[in-house]
């Protein structure tokens, strides 16, 4: 009996020995070619990974409204609402000032400061990677309804039939075309006259109502043009 | 009444009505071929020239970049389609361009400035019927670090 149990263990450790050396044997070793293969694979992964981020990666702008914790309140110049998400280990903050921007830190941002917010994007709901604080600007046109020489404004009716009043300072960049050669000169607020239509640049700011810019550049079309 | 002059009545009679039919029916055809020619010619004039109208103005569009897009440098390329022979007038904070479109497709490149880029296009057509047309687009050239 006992010999009968020594032989069948004896045959069951001899038959799992050989399953287990079959088992080693069959698992192949890493070639130099499948670790190439191996590698070119996580590289695709990788670059499908950023392509999805980046297409995911939308952005929005408008003014602060509310600050609260983790997430903040914006309207966008089209008056759409959006709710900002900030992750405290993930969202970066920045100042754009002019050509360069800087680092700053969260408590840097204000109520009423213009951001541009990049993340993903859900609806009304944006989760932020990065934060910057930027200078808004609206650019327009319009056909010149009524000239303020002593003041020197000009009256805009927009195509949305907004007006606009429109102060030319001293360091507004103001041009017309050409409309023979279509080149872009200088003029003085001298040269704009009522039916001209002028495309224009100004700085903006929250709340603003009333339509009054302080412009930037104009460029104007001469009514000629359209008599041609 | 002799024979032969009820004969020459019956035979002058029939030839009457028949030279009768054949000249009503005769007058009848002019005065259609008059009315279709008239017709339709107005109507062809017509169709031809709202086909022309059609095909020579093209709605302002703008196929690359999208609006709102983020762009990881300080140039961009802008596509579109306007009336041929129209003149484009883009403005943004930093650059204004006049272009006259010699074919439908445009192509234009434009410095970006850091930041939110408000990007004007206002197309001006030749024909003077057809009204100015405009888009805005919104470009941020931003470094995410």
């Amino acid at each position: 009996m006992k010999k009968i149990l020594f032989l069948t263990i004896l045959l069951f450790c001899f038959f799992t020995s050989l399953t287990f050396a079959q088992t080693i044997t069959l698992t192949p070793k890493p070639t130099s070619n499948e670790e190439k293969a191996v590698e070119n694979l996580k590289e695709k992964v990788a670059s499908k990974v950023e392509e999805l981020r980046k297409k995911n990666n939308k952005a929005i702008a408008g003014f602060v409204l509310e600050i609260k914790d983790n997430l903040i309140k914006i309207k966008t110049l089209n008056k759409k609402d959006y709710q900002v998400k900030l992750d405290d280990l993930l969202t970066k903050y920045f100042k754009i000032t002019g050509a360069s921007q800087k680092e700053i830190d969260k408590n840097n941002i204000e109520k009423d400061d213009y951001l541009i917010v990049t993340g993903l994007l859900n609806d009304k709901e944006i989760t932020a990677n990065s934060v910057f604080i930027d200078q808004p600007y609206i650019v327009e046109t319009g056909k010149i309804i009524e000239i303020d020489k002593e003041n020197y404004n000009i009256k805009v009716i927009g195509s949305d039939k907004t007006t606009y009043t429109l102060s030319i300072e001293t360091t507004t960049k103001q041009q017309i075309i050409n409309i023979k050669t279509l080149e872009i000169e200088r003029i003085g607020f001298s040269k704009l006259i009522v039916g001209d239509y002028v495309h224009f640049v100004a700085k903006t700011e929250n709340g603003k109502t009333d339509n009054t810019y302080s412009v930037e550049k104009i460029l104007v079309v001469p009514q000629e043009y359209f008599l041609k | 009444m002799k024979k032969e002059t009820v004969i020459a009545i019956f035979l002058g009679l029939v030839f009457g009505s028949l030279l009768g039919f054949f000249l009503i029916t005769k007058n009848k055809e002019e005065e259609i071929k008059k009315n279709k020619t008239i017709a339709p010619t107005g109507l062809l004039t017509e169709k031809k020239t709202s086909a022309n109208q059609k095909i020579n103005f093209q709605p302002l569009e703008i196929t690359d970049p999208n609006d709102s897009s983020i762009i990881d440098k300080n140039l961009v390329v802008l596509r579109g389609k306007a009336t041929k022979n129209a003149l484009i007038v883009v403005q943004s904070p930093i650059k204004d361009i006049v272009y006259k479109n010699k074919t439908e497709n445009f192509s234009l490149e434009l410095p970006l400035a850091l930041g939110e880029n408000v990007i004007k296009i206002v197309v001006y057509p030749e024909d003077k019927t057809f009204s100015i047309q405009e888009k805005t687009l919104h470009l941020y050239f931003i470094k995410e670090l």
